[in-house]
């Protein structure tokens, strides 16, 4: 069954793609490695998970403000995530999210990173006045 | 958005192609966050200027921004590069690395930054309380709105960058009063016996991979600081395992309430999770290749009780590299104190350069922050207490 879960849009656009879902925050800077979109930090639930080519569900951003610039650099090689779902976005992801024409959602609520699925099918659809976030469940 | 009609000036180009695309950017920045206008910007401070971080894609949107003739219209400053300008031949880097990494410092002078390339703008031109800045480099963030009472977000490398260009940063989040209150709460029960006191930058590691958003209060941190140092390790580690932009400390922070607001969430350092986490980012090392300090920038303080060390006991047993700011102490005419086994350094930091190339993979270090980007690079790191760290190199 597909439920559509409503959301504040940051960057408009439209995606479907596999979930690769996150309890923990990430920081693109160190966590992130430019070249391969690789998760690199040691004991993350996503450690050695490529991000390219996923709707990438977070809760929070972390860490440094240079995480922007990774975020640019694997746009720039065609290996950024397709879309990025949040809880809270910061001015870090969204900056990155800007630049690289990524479409960024947040006040997905937080309850429902237990119910989204690794690999499941989502789509996002961020619009100017709001986003919806369709997953299967 | 409300735009002021200098805003839609610059917005309609007439103050620069360059400046027109940074305010729109910042509006569209703005707009996602929410802002209902944007606020003038004192000061910047630049972070993202390591070659080795930004690459490729950042070099070149600098570039771009500086051959289309932009400036920053506000005092700039920059964050550590990825060498130091002045001894670079001393880190064995490739020739297209330190081309390149010249050439980014380059363009941002060009558009009239300070090449402070130091990670503490806030020991060197610190902001007054209420002054709005727009700052990227998390650890000064945390600095500037906790303990100088400024107001910054969290602002990613390159929106400092378009801030800096169009003098404006939406007005937000920490750039409010609404959003300058505690969400919760962190009592931090450790006991100056505790071995984990020590390490004030894991404390701060701790509690941000706890509270991850939003505005803690903090009590019980103030009582194990032997310095500023200390804090700053604090803030360091908080701002690296955290998405936080300011916390407020019972007893350092000007904005801080006296007692625990009711109502919040509490939570409380537990001395076995804080072990857990030391055991993510700290691994034992038998032969390190070299201790490395300087994650924040040490100040001349810390400095000199290294110096002091040199002086008392002679040459360290380890290869040690310090990084410090340049307007501090000039890594070149420190350049004597190599005999001691004492290496300077300006204008990077262990984080930002390339330790692999210095013939370093094994290292220890006092900062959490450096322990945790540095385990990610791969790198083997301990984590240890400065004043430990000190006595073991010279005895």
């Amino acid at each position: 069954m597909k439920k559509s879960i409503v959301c504040r849009s940051l960057v408009c656009g439209e995606a479907v793609g596999e979930a690769l879902v996150s309890k923990e925050p990430i920081s693109f800077y160190g966590g992130v490695d430019p070249e391969t979109g690789k998760i690199v930090e040691k004991g993350h639930p996503l450690e050695g998970k490529v991000i390219s080519g996923k709707v990438l569900f977070f809760p929070y951003g972390k860490g440094s403000t240079v995480g922007s610039y990774v975020i640019y650099r694997l746009a720039k090689k065609e290996l950024a995530p397709l879309a990025i779902v949040n809880v809270k976005s910061e001015p870090i992801i969204v900056i990155g999210c800007v630049l690289s024409s990524i479409p960024l959602v947040d006040q997905f609520p937080l309850e429902y990173f237990n119910i989204v699925k690794n690999s499941s099918t989502v789509r996002v659809i961020a619009k100017e006045d709001k986003a919806i976030v369709v997953i299967e469940i | 958005m409300y735009l002021s009609k200098e805003e839609e000036r610059i917005l309609s180009g007439y103050e620069g192609a360059v400046k027109q695309r940074a305010l729109e950017i910042i509006v569209k920045v703005g707009e996602a966050l929410g802002a209902s206008r944007l606020i003038k910007v004192n000061k910047a401070h630049v972070s993202g200027i390591s070659y080795k971080n930004i690459g490729d894609a950042g070099l070149e949107l600098i570039e771009e921004l500086s051959k289309s003739g932009g400036c920053f219209s506000v005092p700039t400053s920059l964050n550590p590069a990825g060498m130091d300008l002045k001894l670079w031949k001393y880190m064995n880097l490739s020739e297209d690395y330190v081309e390149k990494q010249l050439r980014i410092i380059e363009y941002l002078e060009s558009m009239g930054a300070k090449p402070l390339l130091s990670c503490v703008p806030y020991l060197i031109n610190p902001p007054s309380f209420k002054e709005q800045i727009a700052w990227g480099e998390s650890n000064a963030i945390l600095y500037a709105n906790s303990v100088l009472g400024a107001r910054t977000n969290r602002e990613g490398g390159p929106l400092a960058l378009f801030e800096a260009i169009a003098g404006r940063a939406p007005y937000v989040e920490l750039r409010t009063n609404e959003f300058r209150k505690p969400t919760v709460s962190v009592f931090c029960k450790l006991s100056k016996e505790s071995w984990f006191s020590q390490l004030p930058g894991l404390v701060g590691f701790h509690i941000g991979s706890m509270v991850k958003s939003g505005v803690p209060y903090i009590t019980g941190v103030h009582e194990i600081f032997k310095s500023d140092y200390d804090l700053r390790l604090f803030l360091a580690g908080l701002g690296t395992a955290g998405g936080i932009g300011l916390a407020l400390i019972k007893g350092i922070s000007p904005e801080a309430p006296k007692e625990v607001p009711k109502e919040l969430e509490k939570l409380e350092v537990d001395e076995k999770e804080l072990k857990d986490n030391y055991e993510k980012i700290s691994v034992e090392i038998e032969k390190p290749d070299a201790i490395a300090l300087g994650c924040p920038h040490l100040s001349n303080k810390e400095l000199y009780k290294i110096i002091q060390a040199i002086r008392l006991k002679g040459r360290a047993h380890k290869r040690m590299i310090v990084f410090v700011p340049r307007t501090m102490s000039n890594s070149l005419s420190l350049m004597k104190l190599r005999r001691y086994n004492l290496e300077i350094y300006n204008d990077t930091c262990m984080v930002v350069c390339d330790l692999k190339a210095m013939g370093i993979e094994r290292v220890i270090v006092d900062s959490a922050k450096a322990a945790y980007y540095l385990t990610s690079q791969g790198y083997e790191v301990q984590l240890m207490p400065f004043n430990e760290i000190l006595r073991g190199a010279f005895t």
